[in-house]
């Protein structure tokens, strides 16, 4: 165990977010080189996102459509739409 | 071509693949068809604006991505959701000099394994749905929208440095629950 596990854990957050400074990295680094712990969650929320990523990816290639339902309501709406301009 | 086959060729040749854009950003079924109708309607009402230098879907995607942005300002405006930044929940993750409180177990598991099992994707949604709201969005914007910084701030009414501060949160919130209740072993 170490201390300053708090400010670490929140540098490597960041470094998904911003681009960490010279000196962040370095410290990130050092840190990260002696703790296990900080080492593994470091990991865990790596994998966290490329699950996040997956997911996105997956949502958006699939096969999911818009219910029959919808699409006459939606088709209806933009019938008025039309026919209001014409 | 009448104006009314024009729309409905909209709808048929794009409507799919926008409800599935915006069902990955909202989760909400009903919500992500209403967010299509508005963008369908908003850009047929501006179809002279459509320049022709990106593609149709491109353009309509666009419009639909303003829709989504727009109401989920809205709804964070409306609901005067403003929870988390007070309410530090460090303090349950690290001890006064800073040392972890639980210790992160390193995850072994392939990401695309993990997603592809459903009993993972009800873990996953669970401990998102336990984030305090104002951080999942910010969360869900980022890591399920893909959004960059400054439309999230804009979204959900938030500097740049909250958002860290929201996302690492949540992060550090994710990261103990998923190991608790499925990295742990324990797949209940």
């Amino acid at each position: 165990m170490k201390k300053g596990c708090d400010k670490i854990s929140h540098l490597v957050s960041d470094a998904f977010d911003r681009k960490l400074s010279w000196l962040e990295r370095i410290e990130v680094k050092i840190h990260l080189s002696m703790c296990s712990l900080c080492r593994s969650y470091a990991n865990n929320i790596g994998v966290m996102h490329d699950i996040f990523s997956y997911i996105r990816h997956s949502d958006e290639s699939g096969s999911t459509r818009l219910s029959q339902a919808s699409k006459h309501k939606i088709k209806q709406i933009l019938k008025e739409e039309c026919d209001d301009k014409s | 071509m009448t104006e009314a086959m024009n729309a409905d060729a909209w709808l048929n040749e794009h409507g799919d693949y926008l409800y599935r854009f915006a069902l990955s950003k909202v989760h909400d079924d009903e919500l992500a068809a209403d967010m299509v109708q508005e963008a369908l309607l908003a850009a047929w009402r501006g179809k002279s604006r459509f320049k022709g230098d990106s593609t149709l879907r491109t353009w309509l995607v666009s419009i639909l991505k303003h829709k989504i942005i727009d109401h989920i300002r809205k709804d964070i405006r409306q609901r005067k959701i403003s929870d988390a930044l007070e309410n530090d929940p460090s303090s349950h993750f690290f001890s006064e000099s800073g040392e972890w409180q639980t210790n992160p177990r390193t995850w072994h598991d392939n990401p695309e394994q993990c997603c592809d099992d459903l009993k993972f994707r009800l873990v996953l949604k669970e401990c998102l749905t336990r984030l305090p709201e104002k951080q999942r969005r910010v969360f869900e914007l980022r890591e399920l929208a893909d959004e960059d910084t400054d439309t999230i701030c804009k979204a959900c009414d938030v500097t740049s440095t909250n958002l860290h501060v929201l996302m690492y949160r949540a992060r550090l919130s994710l990261q103990a629950c998923l190991q608790k209740h499925w990295f742990g072993g324990a797949s209940t």
